[in-house]
Order: structure tokens, then sequence, then C-alpha cells
């Protein structure tokens, strides 16, 4: 389907389940850097989607020149993936809708501010996503943008259960679609019970959910969700 | 007793601003019908479809009308049939008929689950609806007028169908008698009636069997009135296929060059976009073609098959070349639950879509429509869909209910994720 090119900003992640262990110290790129590899992963034929990805763009000293290169490069859909808490603060959200933005990955841990706040460790994360959620789809619509928003969970034994109440969750925020991040070795019985009932509430709240890292071998009923309309090609990082 | 004069309301509930043109054209001939010249009074009224069925009919109440014509789609049908029922109790004397593709192909099933309907009017409507007006206004009975099913003494009753109109020159023009103003983004112009191909799930090659043209004449009349209309800068053509014959396409770019020159577009016209090459797209745009719409509705070869309809790969990767090079957007269309179709055809569909990078997607469900192929064949093929309108597909021999819903989903993201763009 759409192909989607993922860039790092550096090493880490934006939101790392606390329990699994200490998230992974950050460090970022040099902005000179990752424009290089924006030339690059053009340069290899651009995606339909780019998604700067790695550890929190937002804290990212340079991270409007990188989104402006991006797109003056003639990304399409230049996109970020995010904790989602940066988007809340002033005008973050509508600064960079109007520097080209076109979707937005949130990851989310937990279906609740107690679940979210406690796995990532970041006390108010879980408000202030959907606080940063909101105002970038306000901030869109206010631009008359064409915008797609995606949710993000990384599952691990910790985030399995909540699995479902963060789509539902993610769904009542607007999610085009929700991708359900597995570890490889993620295969019970119990497991894909658990990821198909999320892909279940997305159903029904017409949300589609992907299912990445483990075969449709183990997912039963569910086969269908190991297909996502965004798919990696490529990518620099 | 009714006054002399027939109070006639003609009502649709459209799509947003839209405009129904087929009540255009039946007022237009019933206004122009000598024999009801002093006979009937004529009012339209075009309402959105989500307006509440209580205000319709207080809106029509407040008209006091003889009789009220609802022109009837698959998607507003329920909201027609409540609006009837409400208005059978404020206006118990009122004659109510339905026309249109919903309610034509299975008229007696209509009257009969719709006890405030009076009538149907099958097929096209322009004559029929005229000649049914004089029957009442003489107080003879509609049941016998070619081309109605109606009330007679309790029963329901249909009379033999009604000949095509052989010239269509014999319609007069909704625009050019006044009888619909044109407006921008929602006028429709037609040149044509019938369909050259006889794709299972749509009624437009069935229903209307061979090809009849308006006259050039009339089309260009048409035309320059809609063109220069105060406010207009975009319409389209309601023809299924714009491209119908490279004869034909070079005429209507001839026709529409100079209008294009002073900025007028036309909006998603549907074309063969198999037919569509470097030339055939250069005149597309030299004509102010801004989108067009097409397939392939599948690339499954047994859905294909199934719904008569034919893809070639190539040629359709050509066609969407050749428009994107001239700068026109195609919106591409998949339809999800077409009989034959497994899922992984359908996801091998949007695959194929969203690799062309046409402009837009679009991603509908199946709606197995009274008079089409796939109504008539339902069984055959196994497709299990919902009696009432729009009659949505249910399942399928090959896609059970769930696997359906998850399919409709995954377009509906994938829709929305390709529409994102700077």
């Amino acid at each position: 389907m759409l192909g989607m090119q993922h860039v790092s900003l550096g090493n880490g992640v934006a939101v790392a389940c606390r329990r699994c262990g200490r998230p992974t110290e950050t460090s970022y790129l040099a902005a000179a850097a990752v424009k290089d590899d924006l030339d690059r992963a053009h340069a290899a034929g651009p995606a339909p989607t780019l998604l700067l990805c790695g550890p929190e763009p937002f804290d990212h000293p340079d991270l409007h020149g990188i989104v402006t290169h991006a797109v003056r490069s003639g990304f399409p859909r230049v996109g970020l993936r995010t904790s989602g808490v940066a988007l809340a603060q002033g005008g973050t959200a509508s600064e960079y809708i109007s520097a080209g933005v076109r979707f937005v990955e949130v990851e989310m841990l937990g279906g609740s501010n107690g679940s979210h706040d406690e796995l990532s460790g970041l006390a108010g994360s879980f408000d202030a996503a959907l606080a940063g959620i909101a105002k970038v789809r306000a901030a869109a619509e206010a631009e008359g943008v064409r915008f797609a928003l995606r949710g993000r969970v990384p599952i691990c034994r910790h985030t399995l259960q909540e699995s479902p109440g963060i789509v539902a969750v993610l769904a009542k925020a607007g999610m085009s679609s929700v991708e359900l991040a597995c570890p490889p070795n993620m295969v019970s019985a119990a497991a894909s019970e658990w990821l198909c009932a999320a892909c279940d509430t997305g159903t029904v709240n017409g949300v589609w959910v992907a299912i990445s890292g483990i075969g449709p071998e183990s997912l039963g009923p569910c086969v269908l969700h190991a297909n996502d309309v965004l798919q990696p090609q490529g990518g620099v990082s | 007793m009714r006054a002399p004069i027939l109070k006639v309301a003609l009502v649709a509930l459209n799509i947003g601003e839209h405009r129904s043109l087929a009540l255009g054209y039946v007022r237009a001939y019933a206004q122009s019908e000598p024999s009801l010249a002093g006979v009937a009074g004529f009012v339209t009224l075009d309402l959105e479809a989500e307006t509440d069925p209580w205000w319709v009919t207080y809106r029509l109440s407040r008209m006091e009308p003889d009789v009220i014509g609802f022109s009837v789609m698959c998607w507003n049908a329920r909201a027609v049939y409540d609006a009837c029922r409400f208005l059978r109790l404020v206006l118990p004397d009122v004659y109510i008929v339905l026309g249109g593709p919903e309610v034509g192909p299975i008229a007696e099933e209509v009257l009969d689950e719709n006890p405030a309907v009076d009538a149907v009017v099958r097929g096209e409507g322009e004559e029929a609806f005229a000649e049914l007006l004089l029957a009442l206004s003489k107080g003879r009975s509609p049941g016998r007028v070619e081309g109605v099913t109606a009330r007679r003494d309790g029963k329901i009753v249909s009379a033999p169908d009604r000949a095509l109109i052989p010239d269509l020159d014999a319609l007069p023009s909704p625009y050019l008698s006044g009888a619909l103003e044109p407006l921008d983004g929602v006028a429709y112009i037609e040149t044509y009636r019938g369909c050259p191909q006889r794709c299972g799930y749509c009624y437009e090659g069935k229903g209307f069997g061979r090809i009849r043209s308006f006259s050039q004449e009339r089309v260009e009349a048409e035309v320059a009135a809609v063109a220069s209309a105060p406010g207009v800068r975009t319409f389209t053509f309601i023809d299924p296929i714009f491209n119908l014959t490279r004869e034909r396409l070079e005429w209507l770019t001839a026709l529409m060059e100079p209008h294009a020159r002073r900025g007028i577009g036309l909006h998603t016209i549907e074309v063969d976009i198999e037919r569509v090459g470097a030339e055939e797209a250069a005149m597309l745009r030299r004509a102010g073609v801004i989108s067009v719409e097409t397939g392939p509705q599948s690339t499954g070869t047994a859905a294909l098959e199934a719904c008569r309809r034919r893809f070639d790969r190539e040629r359709f990767v050509s066609g969407v070349e050749a428009l994107k090079a001239e700068g026109i957007a195609v919106e591409c269309d998949l339809i999800v639950g077409l009989p034959g179709d497994r899922p992984d055809d359908v996801i091998s569909g949007m695959d194929f879509i969203a690799g062309l990078d046409p402009g837009r997607l679009q991603m509908s469900t199946l709606h197995v429509l009274p008079g089409t192929d796939l109504w008539d064949r339902a069984e055959e093929f196994g497709l299990v869909y919902n009696p009432a309108p729009p009659h949505e597909i249910t399942l399928t021999r090959e896609i059970g209910f769930p696997d359906l819903r998850r399919l409709e989903v995954m377009g509906k993201a994938l829709m929305e994720h390709y529409r994102a763009r700077a």
C-alpha cells in the first residue's frame, strides 16, 4: 500500500516501557547529518510517506529546519513519531502544521492516565498526549490541510493487556490507524487473543489496527491485521 | 373534490448541496406538456438527505400540495420512506409518487411495504409522470398509465412498461427551460443515456439498453447556458463514459475549450481510462478537465468476470500516467464485497491503486442495487445483503461478515492516509 521511509533523528525512542528496563539513553544526530540522510532517502526514490523517528523529535534542537528540508525536498507526506506531549505546548502544533507536517504518529503504552504514565515513567504524559493530539487536529483544521493521525503501541508483556483500551482511546482521539508493534518472540495463544481484541476494538470504532513484528500464522482469526496501510520502504536509520 | 389546478411538489433529498437533475427533467417535461397547461403548477424542493423527516413534512405541509413526487436513490430511500409515512399523517389526501432507480425495478414491493405511497414510476420518468398527472387531473386511475405501478381498488397494479423515449431531444432541457438553475460545482449535463458496458453492480447499462444521444445542438446550448451561468466555475458531465468514442471526445473538447480558456473546469467526469493515451489526456486537459473518476473496482480475475468488467493492467496504468502528466487528478475506485473477490484480492486492489498515486482513492462497499445483474443473481453468487436500502453487502461466498467489515475499515484508513499530503 503506501510505502513509508523511516529516517531517524538519533538514538533512542520517544516512549518506552519503564518496567521492561530503563529507556535507552537518547542522543541526537546533527541537523546536517539528518538532512544528508533525507537527501539519500529521497534519491533512493522517495516513499509516499516519510516518518522522522528515533528519540522524541520535539527535543531535537533543529527539528523545524529538518522538517522544512524534508518538505522542500519533495516528500509528499512528512510525519513525526512522538509521545504527543510537546504538541500540547504553546503554538508547537500550529508551527509544525504550517511547516508542512501532514502525519503524526503518537506512541501510547496505556489506555488510561494511570497505566500510561506509570509505564512511560512520565507523570501527566497521557493527558498531555491527548491534549497534543487534539491541538494538532485543530491546527490542521484551522489551516485547512489534509492531515492524518496514527497510533503506535510498542507491545510488551506490560502493554499487551492494555492494547484494546489503548486502541479505544486512540480511536476516540481521531486516529486513522494504529500499529501494534510486537517483539518477534511474542507468540502465544493468550497474546493473540489480546491482540485480536485490540484489532476488533479498532474495527468496531472504524480504525484500522495493524500488527507488526509477528507472522500472520500466529494471528488466527485476525490474520487480516497482518496487513498495514503504511508499509516500510527503504529508509535510513 | 380536487382544485382545478394540481399543485405538484417535486422533492429530492440530496447529498450536500447537490440538486436533482432527474427532477429537473421531470419538471421541464411536465411544464412543457400542452395537456397539463393550466392544469398543474410545480415547485421543486431540494433538501439534504440528513434533513429530519419531520422538517421535510413541515415544509411540504406548508405548501399544501395535491401531488408530491420524490426522486429515490439507494442512499436516500430510508429518509424518503420516513417522510412519506409522516406526510400521510399530516396530508391524508395528498397523492405521493416515487420514482428513480431504487424503486422502479421493485415497484410492487415498495408499494406493498410503504402504505403511504400511492404510485411508483418505473424507468424513465418524464412522460410517465406527466401522464400520471393528467390522469389525476381527470379523475382517472394512474394505474393505467404505462410505466406506472399504483394502488387501485385496494390492490397494487402495474401497467405495462413504457418504451424508452426514442428522441431525447423531445425532452426539454432542465437548464434551458428554467426548471433547474445551474449552480457552481453541482450542475450536471447529460449528453446520452445508456451505457455500452454491462457491469453487474450498476443499473446504467441494464435499465436503459442501447445508447441514445441528445443532439449536438442541444448539448451545445446546454453547455453554453451552464458555463455562462453566474457563479459557475466548475460543472460536470454525468455520462457513464465521457470518452465514449474518439469522435465524441474531439467534439466535446472543441466545445469545452473556449470555456476552459476562461477558467471553467470540469470535475469528476467518468472515463474509460484504458482508452486514454497521451493524445486523449491532452484533449481532456484542453477541455478543462480537472479530475476524472474511474475503476478498476476490482483487480481480481473472478470478480471482474462475475461483474462483466474488463481490466487491462498495463493500459490502466498507462491511462493514469497520461492523465497525471497533464495535471489531471484521477480518482481510482475499488468496491469491497464483489462476488469472486477474496480478502487477498481486495488487498491486492488497494496495493494497485495506492501504487499508482493517482490523486484520490475511493473505497466503497458493494450495494446490491435493484435492477442490477447482481440483484438478480445474488443467490447464484452467494451474495447476502441487507434487503433494506441502501442494500449493503453483508457477506459473500468468499468473504465472511467480520472480514468484510475489516476490509472496509482498512480501506477507510488507506483513503485517510493517502489524502493527507502537502
